[in-house]
């Protein structure tokens, strides 16, 4: 998976995850904080800058990552755009359906300023949050987080939780992969018909192989001496911790969370 | 407290040397279906010797495995271990499974934690240790697999062979008695095959302090043949040969398994169509059998040779 595979390769990698997370924290608040335009932005851009700049990762590949996002925002921000109103007092755009009483309208969509400001803003704490986000899982591999999760005590029935279901996304991924590739090698997904077969199959087929691996992975587990909790150790000294550094960090998120909250 | 727990334990593996690890008398099981996996099984694992499961697939070499570490329950008949009958209570199952490390066929049902390094310590950490003593065992499982550098990397990117040393060098940080080895090099190419013979070489003759008793089940016949102390074919549920090393009809045993459907060491078959040929010599002292690859070179090259004598028991090794 690319996200996980540039956590592990990038620049940033050897640096202390409470140091990324407390910024990326920071950030995150402030980003969903801000009531002005111009915040938000400064965020993003700050944020693909610790991305690229320092971390190393190209920005065409970081524009590839936040096609998901951004496709998702556009899909809600049309969504939300739009308001049901009464069809007499529309906006600056609007559509209605007619046949009331005299002529008058019975319901109508509308686009209003104040409604559109008001998106246009949540759109962009979105974007601010999502760059912050991005700066954390893009220079954190998954078990840095968990370790700092685990130091930071929380319950380890989430951690497990999390850490299963991070094992289980890759190979379950690998095995659809397979199986796909087999599908396709003997004419599956041809055409229309064929293509709501094959998936139809491979999904029941991928809840069964689910349960035998799930059997499997128990057993292994009980093998290991698993008593009702997993209990794993990071290894020690492996990131390069800076007071300075935190320092730093801590002071521009308290900055960027000042300026969301005064202005 | 814990320094009687250890004392008891030392006591008990005092007593347990010279002892089977394990001792199966006419245990069968039946899955919850009624269907019989193993029906009436009688095997002896001692200790520190290598032991060998020939069957096919379907044999019910992976059933009986699962016995082996008390996952299942036998639905009848006496499981021993270390001499004693089995219980299957929590503390005693905890125990044997600290003792006793299974290898399974699939390494990502094996492999957990996200990174390699976290995935080793999940043993160790079960059994309760202290972080410095964790973290001395992980990096020294790491280093006899051969995975030293790998420590940081993500579990689901190291690749098949890889995974299935990760799930050894997981197995050998508990530091076990005994290696219960599933098909350990199924699916494995000949380089990474090597590899894993050479480790299982370092385990049972080195050891990490003695020689681990290591039970492995497989297909691969040539390899049975050059590396077990102790073999017993697995055919629908039931023994139905077994061969000792230390006796004599060891080799006889392996060119009869045609009688069970498993073709015979092509070593042994090269052997005796050279010797019948007259390209062995065929006096007393070349009736040392080959196990290997070299040592067949070694009496092609000693025909005639007065003198050279390959001296048997020597540790064997599979190339």
């Amino acid at each position: 998976m690319l996200i996980d595979d540039l956590a592990y390769s990038n620049k940033l990698r050897g640096i202390h995850p409470a140091e990324k997370a407390s910024f990326a924290l920071l950030s995150m608040f402030a980003s969903m904080l801000a009531k002005n335009y111009f915040l938000p932005l400064v965020i993003v851009v700050l944020n693909t800058i610790l991305v690229t700049r320092f971390a190393g990762i190209k920005f065409k590949i970081l524009l590839k990552i936040w096609m998901t996002p951004l496709i998702f925002g556009a899909v809600g921000f049309f969504a939300i755009i739009f308001t049901c109103c009464n069809p007499d007092g529309m906006g600056l755009l609007g559509a209605g359906v007619a046949g009331g009483e005299g002529g008058r309208g019975i319901v109508a969509i509308s686009l209003e300023r104040e409604n559109l400001t008001f998106v246009i803003q949540r759109m962009l704490n979105f974007l601010g949050c999502v760059s912050s986000l991005f700066f954390l899982i893009l220079t954190t591999p998954f078990g840095n987080i968990i370790h700092l999760l685990r130091c930071l005590r929380v319950p380890s029935i989430f951690l497990e939780l999390v850490t299963i279901s991070h094992r289980s996304i890759f190979i379950l991924m690998d095995t659809v992969k397979l199986m796909r590739s087999a599908q396709i090698s003997r004419l599956g997904y041809s055409n229309f018909h064929t293509s709501f077969r094959s998936f139809g199959l491979l999904v029941s087929t991928l809840l069964v192989h689910s349960l035998l691996r799930t059997r499997r992975s128990w057993a292994a587990l009980l093998a290991r001496g698993y008593q009702q909790e997993i209990w794993l150790l990071s290894p020690a000294n492996c990131f390069h911790f800076s007071c300075r550094r935190l320092a730093f960090g801590l002071f521009i998120g308290i900055l960027l969370i000042f300026v969301a909250l005064n202005f | 407290m814990v320094a009687e727990v250890e004392k008891v334990e030392k006591v008990e593996e005092v007593e347990a040397i010279g002892k089977d690890t394990f001792e199966l008398r006419k245990v069968s099981y039946a899955y919850p279906d009624g269907a019989l996996a193993l029906d009436g099984i009688d095997i002896k694992v001692v200790r520190a010797k290598r032991t060998v499961l020939l069957g096919s697939n379907g044999a019910g070499k992976s059933t009986l495995f699962m016995l082996l570490n008390g996952l299942y329950r036998p639905s009848s008949g006496k499981l021993l271990f270390n001499g004693q009958a089995l219980e299957y209570s929590v503390s005693v199952l905890r125990r044997l499974r600290h003792k006793v490390g299974v290898l399974f066929q699939d390494p990502d049902a094996q492999l957990i934690a996200a990174s390699l390094y976290e995935d080793v310590s999940f043993g160790p950490m079960n059994m309760g240790l202290k972080k410095n003593e964790v973290r001395e065992r992980v990096m020294a499982a790491l280093k006899i697999t051969g995975l030293e550098r790998e420590s940081n990397r993500p579990v689901h990117t190291l690749s098949y062979g890889q995974k299935k040393r990760a799930g050894i060098a997981g197995i050998l940080a508990m530091r076990p008695e005994v290696l219960v080895l599933d098909e350990p090099t199924t699916g494995m190419d000949k380089k990474s095959q090597n590899d894993f013979f050479e480790l299982l070489d370092r385990l049972n003759v080195e050891g990490t302090n003695e020689r681990i008793t290591i039970i492995l089940s497989t297909h691969d016949i040539d390899f049975a043949y050059g590396w077990a102390d102790m073999v017993y074919v697995l055919r629908g549920g039931r023994i139905v040969a077994n061969a000792n090393y230390e006796q004599e009809d060891f080799a006889e045993k392996f060119m009869n398994l045609h009688e069970y459907d498993l073709p015979a060491p092509r070593l042994l078959e090269i052997y005796y169509s050279l010797r019948e040929r007259g390209m062995i010599a065929d006096d007393t002292l070349s009736n040392v059998l080959p196990r290997d690859h070299d040592d067949l070179l070694n009496l092609i090259k000693a025909r005639g040779v007065q003198g050279v004598r390959k001296v048997q028991g020597s540790s064997p090794s599979y190339r």
